[in-house]
């Protein structure tokens, strides 16, 4: 009640800008693998989810910031992934109620507003890590079927069970 | 020199022919002509006159312009188309040649009126070298060929200057003349002194109008300005800008050579790879096969930015797996019991805002009732949990069943493209078969390598041309800039330069004129003074009374005054006589003919000697006057012709020195004069 997320720019630091960076080159759709940085935004926590994967934020140089314009047109479908992350993170030892309460009614108290968000910043870089091996680190093998590699591995993660 | 001889031929009174004899003797030097007023002495003087110079001098009888130097008797006697001439013809002697002049016009009648028009007039000398008897004759009009137009009014100027012909040639009505105009005396002096080209040099330079502000020197000063500094920097600036375009209009130069280097190379390599008319087809294929790939790539471009943007919206896709975790997730909680149906928010919100419950019992603040409102009002959300939940869990559901069209899409761009880019990798084969081919028969591959290194080379020096260009642009901009500053300077200081040189000159030139003239007019003026001073003293019977010219040119005369105290005071002499305003120009005359003949044999002078024709009237003098004035005159000429009345002629006592004497008669109940010699 009262606490919005998404409505505040996001800034992506340290070695996750730098991945950030391989990833993605504005105005450059044929040097990237998204199309826009809060596109990335969106897929990338939702990859951190499902493989699992959290990282802190690491300070080093580069940075990134998602727009606030951008996340506010995608608001909804964040929304979603928020809540999903809500209801499927395991790293507290809240009963489902709880998680149901903290994804439907939200947070009640700065705190969990600031938890909240944490949780969902740690899978997105976990999962612009994923990203990362999945899209640049990846090399192709005999399986693939594509020979150009940003292809082949754009198709190769939507095969990836990611766990 | 001398006047030998005078003939009038119907010139103004004298009728027919007349002729004058001069006396050239060294001891009877005058010639003497005796005749009444009006009787035609004066246009004797006119004849000379008339002969020498063409031209008239006003008398009292008769104004310039309306002279008539034809006959009255003769003009009379004209028909409407009969022509008579007027001649006149002098001999002179000089040296050792004999000078023949002679003026002659012709004149036709405006008949029936007594007047003359003259027709033409032909002046021309006969030079006649005494020793060797060889004749020349000069046209003043210039001979066939044009040349020596002019040369008779020249010799007579060397002979008979004209600036001194008011002196030697003086006229009767003159001798009342106060003011011997201070101009004609300076000329006249001037000419003698022989100097004249330098004083107008000096005059020209710096002497012109008021403290000479239209000399030269002034003029050349007044055009002086402008500054140094500023042309030099701008100049210096300007001259940078341009040794910059220069250097660049080097560069391009020498790029384009090179350009021009490569292309030519680039022209041969693709001559012999072009040379050989089998591999034409193949050169063809190559070509074709390079445009496939070129639109190949273009569409493999487009898909992969398809994919691209599919796989932006591939979070729906991974989050669909999760949906099912959801599912099992919320399978086991009961979410209805949170739900009291239709009960909301604001009906809490109602309810504690009434302070009344539906049941009906009060709700007080702070009480356990009012609390577990709250607590309640916390649980229930705008929605009910369940819809909420429910809403969540139909869009994941929506999220899932679109996921599998992304990757559908995904997957059918990249087979298009895997599609594209395998048929590429084909035609490439292609491509460098069909080259290795080419390459094989004539070993082309090193001239396709230095083809494609001269391609580069040439975009580098075109670089370097389009480089050059913009900078020239860009300086000759500000060279314009420049320019037109320094052209608001420029002129100032090239000019000034060349200005200060030229003053420099000119001050010089002016300095030793200068002192050249003023040496010889130092001299000159005290050698006039003293001829002045000697001759008045001769001539006139004044012991208290003297002439003197002044700096200014002026002839003044003055008298000493005895002071009180015995001491003399100089006074001018003002109210003159009529015979002292003679004597004053008399003396003039006298003096400046003796100094033109003194300075005869000075080289720096070109006056020649010259004789005298004096129209005087004598009777204005006292006797006296007369007798001392004539025993100059033979002093001051080497040759004396005399105009005189009667009368005069007595108290002159020049008998003795008269070689020639005439008398002019008018002849009775005529209108016309005859000269009838005497002796």
């Amino acid at each position: 009640m009262g606490f919005e997320y998404f409505h505040k720019e996001v800034q992506i630091t340290g070695k996750h800008s730098r991945y950030v960076d391989e990833m993605w080159e504005q105005n450059q759709i044929q040097n990237s693998f998204f199309k826009r940085l809060v596109d990335l935004y969106t897929i990338a926590p939702v990859i951190g989810l499902r493989a699992r994967r959290r990282s802190v934020a690491d300070y080093s140089d580069g940075k990134r910031t998602v727009p606030v314009t951008q996340m506010l047109e995608l608001e909804k479908d964040l929304e979603i992934i928020m809540q999903t992350i809500l209801l499927l993170d395991d790293t507290t030892t809240l009963s489902v109620e709880q998680k149901i309460d903290r994804a439907f009614i939200g947070p009640t108290t700065e705190e969990e507003f600031k938890a909240n968000v944490n949780l969902f910043n740690d899978y997105l870089r976990g999962g612009i890590e994923v990203l990362y091996e999945c899209l640049i680190e990846r090399e192709l093998t005999i399986s693939d079927d594509y020979t150009d590699q940003r292809i082949g591995n754009m198709v190769a993660i939507f095969d990836n069970p990611l766990v | 020199m001398n006047f030998t001889q005078l003939k009038m031929k119907n010139f103004m009174r004298y009728k027919g022919t007349n002729v004058l004899n001069f006396s050239c003797d060294q001891e009877k030097k005058v010639t003497v002509v005796l005749g009444d007023n009006t009787s035609g002495k004066t246009t004797i003087a006119q004849a000379f006159r008339w002969a020498l110079y063409g031209v008239l001098i006003e008398t009292k009888y008769d104004l310039k312009n309306e002279i008539s130097i034809l006959n009255n008797e003769i003009l009379g006697e004209m028909g409407p188309n009969d022509y008579r001439e007027v001649v006149v013809e002098i001999e002179m002697e000089h040296e050792d040649k004999k000078y023949n002049l002679l003026r002659k016009a012709n004149f036709s009648r405006k008949y029936p009126k007594y007047i003359a028009k003259q027709e033409y007039e032909k002046l021309t000398m006969r030079i006649k070298e005494k020793d060797s008897g060889v004749t020349t004759l000069f046209d003043n009009a210039g001979d066939d060929n044009g040349k020596n137009k002019g040369k008779v009014d020249d010799i007579i100027n060397e002979l008979l200057p004209i600036n001194l012909s008011r002196y030697f040639l003086f006229d009767g009505e003159r001798w009342n003349e106060d003011k011997n105009k201070r101009n004609d005396i300076k000329e006249s002096v001037y000419t003698i002194m022989g100097v004249s080209p330098i004083r107008l040099m000096k005059l020209h330079l710096n002497e012109l109008g008021t403290y000479g502000k239209n000399g030269v020197i002034k003029q050349l000063r007044r055009r002086i300005t402008g500054s140094g500094d500023d042309y030099n920097n701008l100049n210096d600036s300007l001259q940078n800008l341009l040794s910059k375009i220069d250097d660049s209009e080097k560069k391009i130069v020498e790029a384009s050579k090179n350009k021009l280097y490569y292309e030519q190379k680039i022209a041969d390599s693709e001559d012999i790879l072009n040379a050989n008319k089998t591999i034409e087809l193949d050169q063809q294929k190559v070509k074709s096969l390079e445009k496939d790939i070129e639109n190949s790539e273009k569409y493999m471009k487009s898909y992969y930015a398809d994919i691209v943007t599919s796989f932006s919206k591939s979070y729906i896709f991974f989050a669909a797996p999760l949906l099912e975790e959801v599912i099992s997730l919320l399978k086991n909680v009961e979410l209805d019991g949170k739900d009291i149906p239709d009960i909301t928010n604001d009906t809490i919100a109602y309810i504690i805002n009434n302070g009344i419950c539906i049941c009906g019992h009060k709700v007080i603040k702070d009480s356990y009732e009012y609390d577990t409102l709250m607590k309640l009002k916390q649980v229930i959300p705008p929605m009910a949990i369940g819809t909420l939940v429910g809403n969540y869990q139909k869009e994941l559901k929506r999220w899932h069943s679109s996921s599998s069209e992304i990757y559908k899409v995904i997957k059918d761009k990249a087979d298009l493209y895997q599609g594209e880019k395998f048929s590429n990798e084909d035609n490439e084969n292609e491509i460098e078969k069909i080259n290795k081919r080419i390459d094989g028969k004539i070993n082309f591959q090193q001239e396709r390598l230095k083809m494609q290194s001269n391609k580069k080379n040439k975009q580098i020096e075109e670089d370097k041309i389009r480089k050059e260009e913009n900078n020239i642009e860009d300086y000759k901009r500000k060279a314009k800039q420049l320019e037109e500053e320094i052209s608001r300077l420029q002129d100032k200081s090239a000019k000034n330069a060349q200005i200060e040189r030229n003053i420099l000159i000119a001050e010089k030139v002016y300095e030793a004129s200068s002192r050249i003239y003023k040496k010889n007019e130092t001299t000159i003026l005290n050698e006039l003074n003293n001829i002045i001073n000697n001759n008045f003293k001769v001539m006139f019977n004044e012991k208290d009374k003297y002439a003197r010219l002044e700096d200014n040119y002026d002839i003044k005369l003055y008298y000493n005054k005895i002071n009180e105290d015995d001491t003399y005071s100089e006074m001018e002499a003002h109210g003159l006589s009529e015979g002292e305003k003679i004597a004053k120009n008399f003396v003039f005359i006298v003096s400046i003919m003796e100094l033109a003949n003194l300075k005869k044999s000075d080289s720096e002078c070109i006056a020649q000697t010259l004789p005298l024709v004096l129209d005087g009237p004598f009777s204005k003098l006292s006797s006296v006057n007369i007798e001392l004035i004539s025993q100059v005159l033979p002093k001051t000429a080497d040759q004396v012709i005399l105009f005189m009345l009667d009368k005069d002629w007595e108290h002159s006592k020049l008998e003795k020195y008269t070689g020639a004497k005439y008398i002019v008669a008018k002849e009775k109940e005529q209108n016309y004069s005859k000269i009838e010699k005497i002796y």
